[in-house]
């Protein structure tokens, strides 16, 4: 039996077809998010790779931002329950898991069972975001992709002090004019965000294992500066930024088993 | 729950309530064609005072939330930012200012003529004395302020409510100058009465919504309710109004019927004021989701009842944003008990610092002490430019989830 989870995010869609709730038949990620061609292509793509049609999708159910517009869904759920139930397939021992979309911060609280059972928000700001890496790597002349490594080479990490995109980007453009080297200006940028993430999940509570999901988690300077600032291991799942389409997947498989059931 | 003797009108109490409202704003500007006083009052000025003396008021908070209703609020902060206010000040104050300097009128009933004298308690918000100063300079007219001290033990000092007591004294006198007519303590002592009695009844239509499970009505009624304990709290009409609707609640229970769409699955407290420019929209995304607002922090403001001085002085000093943390957890922690709350979610309002200030630290308590959910969203009670909808969403269900997940 297939289920499918899509996530439609702010900057990318994913899609993931589910084998008896067990294992990732397909999957895809597609560079645009809700209100653009990203759904139905991710959908189109793993019905692709599977030749396969709805037909053959016992569930589906949508999360992430444009969840609620997306009409050949089944039903329509949170990404933060979605990215609990997902990590929680993939790291079963996460208790604290750390999201960073493109324009939210989410910190959530596992149950022992996957359930989301607390969570916490950044405030409506860019700052900290997956949108606030996409404009700083654009001032500094790189990619978001590449913003890991050149956090592995700073030597003496730049002081980001601002919250604010447009002023920390005038920042930026400073240290830059100031002849900084951007491995140090690329650190900064990641501890800042990190400073700005450990403060909700403190609000929370850090209860171990932590780990981190979405696109912004394949950025290993994310999870250094995030390491250093906690004070503890962050862990990454495989496939990081499908974890809210599987746990979408899981849910509905979920969702039919339980019906099955009962 | 108290016998209600029901009302003689066909009209349903939200009817008479909309024509009533309406009515209220006609008399200011009847009073002023007809050369008499008018003033503005901030929401928990001691309004009894005014009544007695037979002065009409107009009430800028209340009028601002309703332009914004009316989808006014932008063209009226963008003027007052125009004019130098800065987009950070409360958009209640910044509607107020900008509405002051319109070029053309509004329309919706909403056209208030200019005031004569103002009325300023500082319970609702410290920095509205700075809102009433300007418009005092402006307009070249008296303003009279009754300070109210904040709050931050738990309980009333007694030094602070003689304080309170010395100046309403004084307030009296200024309104005896202002009018040229002596107080009447009788007619006052009638009018306390009248207030008092609205205040019961107004709780005792809130405790009905809330202590009734699944409760008969959608939690926002409070919100049009509050209206009367704001513009018209010592008038008789409004107990007549508030009878009627205690009726409609009783009938509704009686008949085993509700008034809220859908199943109520959830239970919630709402801190924070509404977001009243998106007042429908916040309403049925909740609704839609199964979750009923039985409880509010913002429509439990205008339930103090109060006989005399010393009660009346107490009562204007135990509003929420004149409260500090020990108080503002006995507010909730009270609503959260008998109501049987599942979680509560926050309005983080962008310009109303003095009550956000403490939000945090009061939601973490009193989270776990009822072992209960709680979010936050970003919005405001005017500005609509500060509220995303997606957001709105995601958190409302996500503390939907979650309270399922702890059923």
């Amino acid at each position: 039996m297939y289920t499918m989870g899509i996530d439609i995010g702010s900057a990318a869609t994913k899609a993931v077809v589910l084998s008896d709730g067990q294992d990732i038949a397909a999957s895809s990620v597609i560079g645009f998010g809700a209100g653009t061609s990203g759904a139905p292509r991710a959908v189109e793509d793993v019905f692709s790779q599977l030749g396969i049609g709805w037909d053959d999708i016992a569930f589906t159910v949508a999360t992430g931002y444009g969840r609620l517009r997306f009409d050949d869904a089944d039903k329509q759920v949170s990404e933060l329950s979605c990215h609990a139930l997902g990590v929680h397939f993939a790291l079963p021992g996460t208790r604290t898991l750390i999201d960073i979309g493109g324009q939210d911060v989410k910190v959530m609280h596992l149950s022992e069972s996957g359930m989301l059972d607390n969570f916490v928000m950044n405030e409506k700001c860019a700052a900290g975001t997956g949108r606030f890496l996409d404009v700083m790597a654009r001032v500094l002349e790189t990619t978001t992709d590449s913003l890991g490594t050149l956090d592995a080479q700073a030597t003496a990490p730049v002081e980001i002090s601002s919250t604010c995109t447009v002023f920390a980007e005038s920042e930026v453009i400073s240290h830059l004019s100031n002849g900084e080297d951007i491995c140090n200006i690329i650190a900064g940028i990641h501890n800042s965000v990190a400073h700005r993430t450990a403060g909700l999940a403190r609000r929370l509570g850090v209860q171990p294992q932590v780990a981190m999901s979405g696109g912004v988690a394949q950025n290993a300077g994310i999870i250094r500066a995030l390491q250093d600032v906690l004070g503890t291991e962050v862990a990454v799942p495989d496939n990081t930024q499908l974890m809210g389409a599987l746990g979408a997947a899981l849910h509905g498989y979920r969702s039919v088993v339980g019906k099955q059931r009962g | 729950m108290t016998e209600i003797e029901t009302p003689i009108d066909e009209r349903t109490s939200r009817e008479m309530l909309k024509e009533f409202t309406a009515s209220i704003y006609q008399e200011v500007r009847d009073a002023k064609e007809a050369g008499q006083l008018i003033g503005w009052s901030t929401s928990n000025f001691p309004k009894e005072i005014c009544e007695t003396f037979g002065l009409k008021l107009m009430y800028p908070e209340n009028h601002a939330a309703a332009v914004a209703a009316k989808k006014g609020a932008v063209q009226f902060c963008d003027k007052a930012e125009s004019l130098g206010y800065s987009a950070d000040l409360c958009s209640y104050a910044r509607i107020s200012m900008g509405f002051l300097h319109r070029d053309e009128d509004f329309g919706f009933g909403l056209d208030v003529p200019k005031p004569d004298f103002l009325c300023v308690a500082n319970n609702i918000c410290t920095t509205v004395v700075k809102w009433y100063e300007n418009l005092a300079k402006e307009l070249d007219i008296p303003f009279i302020l009754f300070d109210i001290p904040y709050n931050t033990d738990a309980d009333f000092q007694e030094h602070k409510i003689s304080y309170m007591k010395e100046q309403l004294q004084e307030v009296i006198c200024q309104f005896e100058e202002l009018t040229g007519t002596a107080f009447d303590y009788e007619k006052f002592h009638e009018v306390l009465a009248t207030s008092s009695e609205n205040a019961r009844l107004f709780q005792q239509a809130l405790d009905i919504i809330g202590s009734t499970n699944p409760a008969p009505v959608n939690g926002f009624d409070g919100y049009n309710l509050m209206a009367l304990m704001i513009i018209a709290r010592g008038r008789k009409e409004s107990t007549v109004i508030l009878k009627k609707y205690i009726s409609e609640l009783q009938e509704l229970i009686d008949s085993g019927e509700s008034r809220f769409k859908g199943e109520e699955k959830y239970r919630i407290l709402y801190d924070g004021i509404t977001c009243w420019p998106y007042l429908s929209y916040t309403s049925k995304t909740l609704s839609g989701m199964g979750v009923n607002t039985v409880a509010s922090v913002y429509t439990d403001e205008y339930t103090a009842q109060f006989d005399d001085l010393d009660s009346l002085c107490r009562a204007y000093a135990s509003t929420n944003n004149v409260q500090g943390i020990d108080m503002a957890l006995q507010r909730r922690n009270k609503m959260l008990g008998k109501y049987q709350c599942d979680g509560i979610l926050c309005n983080t309002m962008r310009s109303c610092k003095p009550w956000v200030g403490i939000m945090f630290e009061t939601e973490r308590q009193l989270a776990a002490e009822h072992d209960i959910p709680y979010t936050m969203f970003d919005g405001d009670q005017a500005d609509p430019r500060v509220f995303s909808k997606a957001q709105y969403e995601t958190r409302v269900q996500g503390l939907v989830e979650v309270m399922e997940a702890r059923k």
